[in-house]
């Protein structure tokens, strides 16, 4: 039998969600999160409404009413929000990088050594340190704290994230046509294409994107290349593919008429901002509250946008004057997202601003955010990095190591005592990392922790694992980060190894140095073959996030 | 959300770990999202995928209760049937499960050997019926690159799962 066919014939048919379980689930979510529960007795009544249940039952259904009325519960947020605000969160999540801009390389130094044996020590990482762009909150509601700030290299979301080269026809402010090339990456095992058409004497795929975007890729002198499209037919992105100059030294595509015969200009050429406008974001949150937020995001206006042109397609935009400045409004009440939107264009950058607080109040959120340096931003974040390491360092200490290195590492417990909350560096400098509980079920701390310190100039991954743990997983096996690499420079395999394996009070600790240059790794517990546990990858540090 | 996204949800974590421990799962996928709403990205996605993304990395952590569960419905199904067929050959029968077994042993070790992203791929597939477009948008992947990677765990689940074990390699 087919292996293949075995695999479906063990898809089990499974009980639907019933009633009594759907409440059972949704009591054990408000008793973390009981401001839910208030909004969605507002909104729609008990949960075992009959009416609702249909909509379990068949989640198809989109249920538009009920999910507009779905007032200040959960979160699909962000109609629009920017792909680069999904990768800035992600600081703490545990997963691995997705679409568009990766956190920044970190502040790497280097050792030089002089004929005479002398070394120097050379900073060669903070290449943000003359860049603009970086946002600081002028203005704070009472009972709010900034929970996060980040800034990074960022590309549009429009177009592919992972280093393309990318051309655009921009009328008016909007943008017409689109094309992406990724850069020639080497073919990998089971990387065949469909026939569909032939570009440059090869079989060629052509693929449609859910966002109206069509592409093509093929296999060439053992490299895979894809372009995807926006407003181009099949036959002119198949003819521009089939005059694509392509530099496999350099991993570099161009078009031998710059796309001029599609009417397209190169990004480079579109001239729209200053090239050294990054991305920043600062983020709010309501201590009490988890579902209270209030973010902002400044990026760069790379295609020359108007602001109009710039907008998520979805009813309800108002028109705002705030200042002088011409803002749209999207107000959670329109029922297109679960919080409130401010969108305006100010010189190069493109801010958005969304809250779950009424709408005075987040244009005077909007209105005093402030435009600052890199220096200073970097400051502010050391300031809140240094203040959740405080918070972190009163919880109750569970374990402790020092290393060879001289380093000492500390996991922390907020309240049960018995499991992780945060993983901690505190010789020679003290930084906490929280550590959230994505990794276990309704419990509130981790048997695993795993964090990534830049100590001395130095790419530390540090973790931590409880004993019985241990016993279970045995020895980690170093592995690549499991992500498809983006274009920040760093190696998609890895050179690091285990450095120190060491026994604590009530687990083990690990230590693991980053080469220069690679991303950390993640860690694998097998037994014979099989992938008993897998950690995932830590999030790279950047001085210029938390 | 929890309206619109519970049962299906639910459904997907059924299947691979049990009605039980689904729950929990369910659970927790909402807790996740309401932490990182701000990470939602409509354009990447509906709320489903995105959901589902991070419902596929909760269960990245129940592999041997997956793995258990899917030993278990191998054996179950190999069961002998209540109501005998007298039509067919009892022999026959016995020796079909017990080939049914084994062969759904053959492929349980072989998902035992993917690693965990591999396996949230096939699992969206093969179980949930995604396709790639949806796939990708739950996972932060282009849609041709998730094709391509189907591609070549179909063909690596094909070889893996009829190898004949190593001890009776040899003795061929």
């Amino acid at each position: 039998m087919n292996p293949i066919d075995v695999f479906d014939d063990l898809r089990p048919d499974t009980r639907p969600l019933d009633s009594a379980a759907a409440d059972r689930v949704w009591a054990q979510i408000v008793a973390r999160h009981p401001e839910l529960d208030e909004a969605a007795a507002l909104a729609t009544g008990p949960w075992t409404d009959a009416s609702r249940l249909e909509d379990v039952a068949d989640p198809i259904v989109p249920g538009r009413a009920r999910r507009a009325a779905w007032v200040g519960a959960v979160a699909a947020v962000a109609v629009g929000l920017v792909a680069i605000a999904s990768v800035l969160n992600q600081r703490s999540s545990g997963q691995p990088p997705t679409a568009t801009t990766p956190p920044d390389a970190t502040d790497t130094a280097t050792v030089e050594t002089a004929p005479d044996g002398s070394t120097t020590v050379e900073s060669d990482g903070d290449d943000l340190a003359t860049a603009t762009g970086f946002i600081l909150p002028g203005f704070i509601p009472d009972g709010w704290k900034v929970t996060e700030l980040a800034a990074g290299r960022s590309v549009d979301t429009w177009g592919n994230p992972f280093g393309a080269t990318r051309w655009a026809h921009v009328v008016n402010g909007t943008i017409e046509k689109f094309l992406s090339v990724r850069p020639p990456s080497p073919v990998e095992p089971g990387d065949d294409v469909d026939a569909d058409v032939t570009v440059r004497g090869f079989p060629a795929e052509v693929f449609t994107q859910n966002t109206g975007q069509i592409g093509v890729m093929w296999n060439e002198s053992g490299y895979r290349i894809s372009a995807t499209a926006t407003g181009l037919t099949e036959t002119e992105l198949v003819g521009a593919m089939d005059a694509l100059v392509i530099d496999l030294d350099n991993q570099t595509v161009s078009l031998p008429d710059g796309g001029a015969s599609l009417g397209l200009v190169p990004e480079p050429e579109l001239g729209f901002v200053d090239g050294d406008i990054i991305t920043s974001k600062v983020a709010l949150g309501h201590p009490g509250v988890a579902s209270d937020t209030i973010f902002a995001v400044a990026t760069p206006n790379t295609f020359g946008l108007s602001i109009d042109g710039s907008l998520p397609d979805v009813p309800g935009w108002e028109t705002l004057d705030v200042d002088g400045i011409d803002m749209r409004l999207l107000d959670r009440s329109a029922g297109q997202s679960t919080s409130t939107q401010l969108r305006w264009i100010d010189g190069d950058i493109r801010y958005e601003v969304h809250g779950t607080v009424d709408t005075d109040t987040l244009v005077e959120f909007a209105r005093r955010l402030t435009l600052t340096d890199a220096a200073t931003f970097k400051t502010a974040v050391a300031a809140l990095a240094d203040e959740e390491t405080a918070t972190m360092m009163a919880w109750a200490e569970l374990d402790r190591v020092t290393f060879d290195d001289g380093i000492t590492a500390t996991v922390r417990s907020q309240s049960t005592g018995s499991g992780a909350n945060a993983i901690c560096i505190e010789v020679p400098v003290q930084q906490c990392l929280e550590q959230v509980s994505e990794a276990t079920l309704t419990g509130s701390y981790a048997d695993n922790v795993l964090g990534t310190f830049n100590i001395d100039g130095r790419n530390l991954v540090i973790g931590w694992q409880s004993a019985s743990e241990a016993e279970r997983l045995g020895n980690p096996i170093i592995e690549p980060a499991d992500a498809l690499a983006p274009n920040d420079g760093l190696g998609a395999t890895t050179t690091a190894t285990v450095d120190q394996l060491v026994a604590g009070t009530s687990g083990r600790f690990i230590e693991i140095e980053v080469p220069h240059g690679e991303r950390p790794p993640r860690l694998s517990f097998r037994s014979g073959n099989t992938v008993i546990f897998d950690t995932g990858a830590p999030p790279i540090r950047s001085d210029y996030e938390y | 959300m929890y309206a619109d996204h519970a049962g299906v949800l639910f459904g997907y974590f059924a299947r691979r770990v049990g009605p039980d421990l689904a729950e929990d799962l369910l659970a927790e996928t909402f807790h996740v999202a309401i932490e990182s709403f701000a990470s939602f990205d409509a354009r990447r996605g509906g709320e489903r995928a995105w959901l589902f993304g991070i419902g596929s990395n909760l269960l990245r952590h129940h592999w041997r209760t997956e793995q258990r569960r899917l030993r278990a419905l191998a054996r179950d199904a190999a069961r002998p049937p209540t109501n005998i067929d007298p039509l067919l050959a009892v022999g026959d029968h016995v020796a079909e499960r017990l080939d049914a077994v084994e062969a759904a042993d053959r492929v349980i070790d072989a998902l035992a050997g993917l690693s965990p992203d591999d396996r949230t791929l096939l699992f969206l597939s093969g179980w949930e019926r995604m396709n790639s477009s949806e796939i990708g948008a739950a996972i932060g992947q282009p849609a041709a690159t998730v094709r391509s990677r189907l591609r070549r765990l179909r063909r690596q689940l094909r070889t893996t799962a009829t190898a004949l074990p190593d001890d009776q390699e040899a003795l061929r």
